[in-house]
């Protein structure tokens, strides 16, 4: 190649005495990398990142037109920059060899063929009509790991056929959360990171679970004195690194913890008596009930020391607005204990006692770019299902306060009792990740009519897919235009950054389009991706042309303002009821559940030798999507980070060591582990990393790699937000 | 006596591994073999516990001992005070992984020969970082001129609480705490100072014998070389 | 308009010698060569490439293109003076979308009345200068502005900066409105589809 002969490397005159200097052609840097460097022609692309649903905006090296590596884009907001180790992983599975390239068919014995496009939509699209004129269209139903593609085409795919059933993995995630910030805030703010000056993390690791722009942000904040704390029962990488204090509470006992600072707050005067007059309602009845959790009294439920609570409390106080409890995300309150919905209320409840709605260093409602839509005179929208949905989401007498993304787990049970018929999986994989193996597995088996749209295999597809339609992967296509919410709103796009690996695979507006047509419902798909986008970005004056070579642009929403949302007459408009802080939520009464965070137990509490188990994220795993990654599986290999945890005094009294291998078994199931034995965990409760236990043959790198939390689990719901509860359970462990 | 010096900031590590595969990808290596290690230390009681997770790579030793070893003058180390690997000298005998005190060093399946860090010399060479110090997603890592008194890497060198791994290009900035999970300073094995200080001067004799016995490891590693990655 | 981060004008007269230098040295400039997205690696080596290019040199190259430019107006079996049917133009971007790429030059007033669906990009012709990574090297550019005049001018300068481009006969308005061929005006707006991801 043609070497750039400027080096940025003023080479001074070697100064060092160096003996084996002269046995090499290669003295200086500039020479030796000329000399290693492949005759390459490099070019970029900008894209948004698919490894998790953060969406981070990147930049893709390519090296004479192959993928080469990834970084951050700049620009973006949410990353920061950067991009975390599963993007870089998960971009690379563009040229796996175990990618799927063409439409799969199961045969009488079970097995799988190869079958061309047009025969798997004649095929499907007969047998999903047959369904739908059979049982009617409310038998059908479309289950998916959000995303912006599917959030577009697989809902209208359903509203074309009349179905009310499209549905996305939060009841296993953050539908807890979701409801209570909802009820209490009106939404789910986002922390101002860069300007705070102490911010206390409940549950979340954004150094497990990744928040990019939350590092960054905490970053800054540090430099200027600003104080972290985490409350977690694992001495997380966030407690450990990120934080300055950590609070070790007993898994499942956050809500009492919430409610000591609440009393700590309101007893001691600290909290902003202007914010609560002028911007809450239900202050009387929650000071009321508050009285009774003083720090001591949470110190027996929590394990915490009430010093330490009272403490924290004050410091919350004495730093607010600056101050806020982070929203959080699948931990504390998200899906996992029978408490977590008012838990996620008591977290937004805190937060307006500390009056940082939209303060500098508090919690802001940023805003977002407006997008438009498909002109309807031209591409007729289809009507609304006039049926109600199968699993009682936003249903009266059901789960009327929950999100409109449905209660995918519930879904396994109604297909058993016929009540579903026909089934869409995109990108999801409710085989691995949904509690309860056989619920799930024996369940969705009653399906007349299963369809698996992904890149690559999954234990839904191998268990009960009837077909398996290839995706490309998000390296080969573009997706649906983004809106980032943020004080500076930007616009993204994900954006097609090489031409397809393998000729099979389609995008999924074509998957979706192409099947509809065969369903004879191309009037509802009557455009391509490209003219969805263009409508969508048409009043924001922009085209795709911008985002595809700039990947991140700014979006004119408004100039942000520190201040409480009010409407055009002054009066407070944060989508509450009230458009207050509801401390109190009459919503919650109306439907019979408690208007007030009062304590409430986990459902299950360890005791004797009977520990609960606990789940989470390892940085370099996004669930179970990531187990045939050979990047990230052989950070596993190298660190044993398939091992369960255990606390050293717990492992001591059961005789166990750390790096043996233990028997673990709870609720009827059993498995065996390598264990780690560490001061890092509280000692009730058993970690186990999440999204192992692989158990499909094809996944081979993953295939019987570690133990999965859903696997000791029974099938359940909580009532309020109707999530599954995924830390219920407790088990018993011993060596093998 | 380096020009160049890498220095990670052990409070601002989280251990999440985005260095090394950034590293894997952007030197093309395959998904099995890294550059970088990782080393997890806590101490303290239940609820009263610490970390630290301390990432150790080439360090670009003063003297370094895989070069000392080196039979076929492969490894070198040039005027910036890179050590780096002649991959047209290198016969993977894989004599320089067994001397370096680090274990830095790694056997690349994929090229039959040794593999190693070297402070991304092709990025350097451009006035770019190394790959790793680009994609730490919490800046931990930081790289620099450390001759410019002025370059960010040299000012947090002259802070009180970063300590140099003694006889090399490699500094760390440890938790209050936690000095004495630094790396320990760059000492050449017994049997390399053997080498290069009565051996080598000796005579060419045993370095016949050596490269004598290097041929023979060559031809065993086209043996087993070649392989896919993978499982 | 919009935000839109806006390349400084350095950038777009480097983008433009480069695009010269591509032409005469065809592939021999290392990294990419063309409008590139910011940052590329390699970059530098092409800043330096140009400095290096010396006044007599540079004089070289740009009347090649000119002259070339000139010839290229009467061209066996091309419409002359780069000019393209609106028929022909609309029947290339619906058939192959990924091949052709439609440039509106029209104010954004007159562009939300009434504008070709094929449209990918509604900019001011004064505009270019400082947005011309926005337009692809690997496509035909079909440019389009009220009668034709505007578009004629930009077509001149883009096919001296090489790329491959055409003028709609008669505009937007006068050519592609007034043969009758599809329009679309404001679409609606709706609200946008239900957000929210899993990553932590």
């Amino acid at each position: 190649m043609k070497l750039n002969r400027r080096t940025f490397l003023k080479l001074s005159a070697a100064t060092a005495s160096m003996a084996a200097l002269g046995a090499s052609k290669y003295r200086s840097v500039d020479n030796w990398a000329s000399a290693n460097e492949r005759p390459s022609n490099i070019t970029t692309a900008y894209s948004v990142c698919n490894s998790c649903g953060n969406r981070c905006g990147i930049m893709a090296y390519l090296r004479n037109g192959r993928l080469w590596r990834i970084t951050g884009n700049p620009d973006d907001n949410k990353s920061g920059g950067k991009i975390c180790t599963r993007g870089h992983g998960y971009a690379q599975m563009v040229y796996d060899k175990y990618r799927l390239s063409q439409p799969l068919k199961r045969t009488s014995d079970g097995s799988f063929v190869e079958i061309p496009w047009e025969q798997a939509y004649q095929e499907i699209g007969d047998k999903l009509m047959g369904v739908v004129r059979k049982y009617g269209p409310q038998s059908v139903f479309w289950s998916e790991y959000s995303k912006p593609i599917s959030n577009f085409y697989g809902a209208r795919l359903m509203a074309a056929l009349g179905s009310p059933n499209w549905t996305t993995h939060s009841s296993t995630c953050f539908v807890g959360r979701n409801v209570g910030f909802d009820y209490t805030l009106g939404g789910l703010p986002s922390g101002d990171y860069e300007n705070t000056k102490y911010v206390v993390f409940v549950g979340r690791s954004p150094a497990d679970g990744m928040g990019l722009n939350i590092l960054k942000g905490l970053g800054v904040a540090k430099k200027k004195g600003a104080k972290v704390v985490s409350v977690d029962p694992r001495l997380s990488y966030s407690a450990g690194v990120l934080a300055d204090e950590w609070v070790a509470v007993k898994p499942g006992t956050d809500l009492a913890l919430l409610l000591a600072w609440m009393n700590v707050l309101i007893a001691e005067n600290l909290y902003d008596k202007g914010f609560v007059e002028n911007y809450t309602v239900g202050f009387a009845e929650l000071k009321e009930m508050v009285k009774q959790y003083t720090p001591e009294w949470a110190e027996t439920i929590t394990g915490v020391k009430a010093e330490q609570i009272r403490r924290i409390g004050r410091e919350l106080g004495a730093n607010r607005p600056a101050a806020f409890l982070e929203p959080g995300w699948h931990a504390a309150y998200g899906s996992n204990y029978a408490n977590s919905t008012q838990t996620a209320r008591a977290t937004a409840i805190v937060n307006g006692l500390l009056g940082n709605i939209n303060k500098p260093g508090g919690l802001c409602f940023y805003n977002r770019v407006s997008f438009g839509g498909l002109n309807p005179e031209l591409y007729p929208t289809p009507p609304a299902s006039p049926y109600e949905r199968v699993d009682g989401a936003g249903v009266k007498g059901k789960y009327p306060l929950t999100l409109s993304t449905g209660l995918h787990h519930l879904l396994p049970g109604l297909a058993k009792e016929g009540k579903l018929k026909a089934g869409i999986f995109y990108s999801v994989n409710p085989g691995r990740t949904v509690p309860d193996r056989n619920y799930v597995i024996e369940g969705y088996k009653n399906l007349e009519l299963t369809i698996v749209i992904d890149w690559q295999m999954s234990e839904t597809a191998e268990q009960f897919a009837d077909y398996v339609l290839p995706e490309s992967h998000p390296m080969e296509r573009d997706g649906i235009v983004e809106a980032i919410a943020s004080s500076r709103p930007q616009v993204t796009m994900q954006a097609k950054v090489i031409d397809p690996v393998h000729s099979g695979g389609r995008g999924l507006d074509r998957i979706v389009s192409e099947l509809a047509t065969a369903m004879g419902l191309e009037r509802f798909f009557n455009f391509t991706l490209e003219d969805l986008n263009k409508a969508m970005l048409f009043p924001l004056g922009l085209f795709p042309v911008h985002l595809k070579s700039r990947g991140i642009v700014d979006g004119d929403a408004g100039q942000w303002h520190y201040e409480f949302p009010v409407d055009g007459s002054g009066k407070p408009s944060l989508r509450t009821k009230s458009g207050k802080v509801e401390f109190f939520s009459s919503s919650f009464a109306e439907h019979g559940h408690n208007p007030l965070p009062a304590w409430q137990a986990p459902k299950v509490m360890p005791s004797g030798d009977k520990l609960r188990m606990i789940h989470g994220h390892q940085a370099y795993h996004t669930h179970a999507q990531t187990m045939n990654n050979p990047y990230l599986m052989s950070i596993t290999k190298d660190y044993e980070g398939d091992s369960i945890w255990l606390n050293t005094e717990t492992a001591k009294r059961l005789g166990i060591s750390d790096g043996d291998t233990v028997q673990v078994s709870g609720n009827g199931w059993e498995a065996k582990s390598k264990v780690k034995v560490t001061q890092r965990i509280h000692p009730e409760a058993l970690f186990v990393p999440g999204g192992y236990g692989g158990f499909a043959k094809s996944l081979v790198r993953g295939y019987g790699i570690g133990v999965n939390i859903n696997d000791f689990l029974k099938h359940d719901t909580e009532p309020i937000s109707g999530h599954a509860m995924m830390e219920e359970v407790l088990v018993s462990v011993k060596r093998a | 006596m380096s020009k160049y010096a890498m220095l990670i900031d052990v409070n601002e590590c989280i251990g999440c591994y985005a260095c090394r595969v950034a590293c894997q990808t952007t030197n093309d290596l395959p998904s099995d073999i890294s550059r970088i290690k990782f080393m997890e230390k806590e101490k303290g009681t239940f609820p009263e516990t610490e970390i630290v997770v301390l990432p150790t790579q080439c360090m670009h030793c003063d003297e370094p001992a895989c070069v000392d070893v080196c039979p076929t003058g492969a490894s070198f180390k040039n005027e910036d005070g890179l050590v780096l690997i002649d991959y047209d000298k290198c016969i993977g005998c894989k004599y320089c992984i067994t001397a370096c005190p680090y274990d830095a060093r790694t056997f690349n399946t994929s090229t039959g020969k040794v593999d190693k860090c070297n402070f991304c010399a092709p990025r350097v060479q451009r006035g770019m970082q190394p790959a790793c110090v680009e994609a730490c997603v919490n800046d931990a890592r930081f790289f620099g001129e450390v001759d410019d008194s002025n370059s960010p890497i040299s000012k947090l060198i002259a802070e009180a609480d970063t300590a140099k791994v003694g006889g090399t290009s490699f500094y760390y900035k440890l938790p209050e705490g936690w000095d004495e999970s630094l790396p320990e300073d760059a000492i050449k094995p017994a049997y390399v100072k053997n080498l290069t200080e009565r051996v080598h001067p000796a005579g060419k004799a045993l370095l016949g014998l050596s490269a004598g016995a290097v041929a023979a490891s060559y031809v065993m590693t086209r043996v087993n070389g070649g392989h896919e990655d993978e499982e | 308009m919009n935000n839109i981060r806006v390349y400084s004008l350095r950038f777009a007269t480097l983008v433009l010698l480069l695009s010269l230098l591509a032409l005469t040295w065809g592939c021999g400039l290392e990294g990419s060569a063309g409008p590139a997205p910011a940052n590329p690696q390699g970059t530098e080596g092409l800043v330096i490439k140009v400095s290096e290019v010396d006044q007599s040199t540079a004089d070289e190259i740009v009347y090649k293109h000119v002259t070339e430019y000139f010839s290229s107006l009467q061209r066996e079996g091309e419409p002359a003076f780069n000019l393209v049917d609106p028929g022909i133009a609309y029947e290339n971007l619906n058939k192959s979308p990924e091949q052709y790429f439609l440039v509106d030059l029209r104010s954004r007033s007159d562009f939300e009345v009434a504008f070709a669906a094929e449209t990918d990009l509604n900019i001011a012709a004064a505009a270019l200068a400082e947005n011309m990574d926005l337009l692809p090297k690997d496509k035909t550019i079909y440019v389009g502005c009220y009668t034709g005049q505007t578009a004629g001018q930009v077509v001149a300068a883009l096919r001296v900066a090489g790329y491959d481009a055409y003028s709609i006969r008669g505009g937007i308005t006068n050519g592609w409105i007034a043969a009758g061929l599809p329009v679309v005006g404001a679409p609606a707006n709706t609200s946008d589809s239900a957000a929210g991801g899993c990553g932590g």
